[in-house]
């Protein structure tokens, strides 16, 4: 039982959408002393491996549930004795464990998805931005680097997402309980796909205060950590808005369903060049189909123009993202 | 001299990038990507471990002009110091 000295670690929510967990693994053992923000375990969920860490500091006292269980969120997998300073949060007690199906990403991307179409009125906009002259200065930029060191160009559009979202707090938060609560970090949710099929969109934390080379840096990590399927809770659950491109491979231009709790989510096509039907002829007149798709309850189509509007600007004067 | 040193090295990337592909049905001589499903994430990572392998740097002008592996093969073989 949670108590003035002891707490008791629930299995935590990763996700809206996430009912249980399965514990792959203990990253800490009964006598151990913990720090707050330390790894303690992984868990399983139905869109990947995710680390969990401590929000207390303390000595566990006794691991509660076996690796490979499967745990309904809130359930307590563990107990500690908390060091003085912490004051334990009551926590919400649900039924038993129970041993669960095997969770799959599909699934839960049904469900997330089917609750966005169901809960959030929809409205779409598209901007056709033009960016050859963003991919030549990124050319410029890159000439000098090695092939590893190149800045990405999806780097680029969620650099410039963070910056024109500044001016838009209307686009970037979470709708709860019928109210939104717009948010000052950026967190921006990058749809991935992964190899096996699928797309998850864990986020780029607190890209707000960020440069270009610092979110290009991030962003690689984020994507050989998803693939590898080690992700943060938080890179999960904390997403302010979502991005998703679709990369030259791509639909010209997508309109995508906003990932709930968010608000708006921002979609760019594949680059195509406006004068050429010769593949490898130059960008001279390359643009992008950039598409919004936001929250009626929380935005409307003049507020979103405005904010694509935003986007272009900051698309096309890309100099400034690298400050 | 160095003839089919770059090939050794792709294939070696391969294995690590996407070992679902067996680089040995690729076609060198056609276009990679009506090929293989490998998104521009993957070209990103063989390109740089290609130039870290071979010593060789690929600016990304060049990765433009390719129109197959092949071309980026002799690219590279030509490049690599004897």
């Amino acid at each position: 039982m949670s108590d003035e000295k002891n707490y008791e670690i629930p299995m935590p929510s990763l996700g809206a959408d996430m009912d249980e967990g399965k514990l792959v693994e203990w990253k800490i053992k009964e006598g151990d002393k913990i720090r707050r923000g330390q790894i303690i375990a992984v868990v399983e969920t139905q869109k990947a491996a995710v680390e969990i860490e401590s929000f207390k500091e303390g000595k566990l006292l006794q691991l509660l549930a076996k690796p490979s269980s499967v745990i309904r969120v809130g359930q307590p997998i563990a107990l500690m004795s908390l060091s003085e300073q912490e004051h334990p949060l009551p926590i919400h007690k649900e039924p038993m464990d129970r041993t669960g199906p095997e969770i799959d990403l599909r699934k839960s991307i049904a469900r997330s998805m089917s609750r966005s179409k169901r809960e959030i009125p929809h409205y779409y906009l598209r901007r056709r931005i033009s960016v050859h002259k963003t991919l030549a200065w990124l050319d410029k930029v890159n000439s000098n680097r090695s092939a590893a060191s190149r800045i990405l160009w999806p780097s680029v559009l969620a650099t410039a997402l963070a910056r024109a979202l500044k001016e838009h707090p209307n686009m970037n938060g979470v709708y709860l309980n019928d109210k939104f609560i717009t948010k000052s970090e950026i967190n921006i949710g990058m749809a991935i796909a992964l190899k096996a099929g699928g797309v998850m969109a864990p986020c780029l934390l607190q890209s707000q205060a960020k440069s270009l080379i610092q979110i290009d840096h991030e962003l690689k990590d984020l994507i050989e950590r998803t693939r590898q399927g080690i992700l943060k809770n938080q890179e999960l659950t904390e997403g302010t808005i979502t991005l998703t491109n679709l990369g030259e491979l791509g639909a010209d231009e997508v309109f995508g369903i906003i990932f709930p709790p968010q608000v708006a989510l921002v979609g760019f096509g594949r680059i195509i060049n406006a004068n050429s039907s010769q593949i490898s002829s130059s960008l001279a007149n390359a643009f992008m189909e950039t598409t919004l798709s936001g929250d009626h309850r929380v935005s409307d189509g003049i507020s979103g123009s405005r904010f694509l509007e935003s986007l272009e600007m900051q698309i096309t004067s890309p100099e400034a993202l690298l400050e | 001299m160095n003839e089919n040193k770059t090939e050794k090295i792709l294939m070696e990337i391969f294995k690590k990038i996407a070992p679902e592909i067996d680089f040995k049905n690729i076609d060198l001589n056609l276009p990679l990507r009506n090929q293989v499903d490998l998104d521009s994430y993957d070209f990103y990572k063989i390109i740089s471990l290609l130039e870290e392998r071979s010593g060789v740097r690929i600016p990304e002008i060049k990765l433009r002009e390719f129109k197959n592996p092949g071309e980026l093969i002799q690219y590279v073989d030509r490049s690599i110091s004897p």
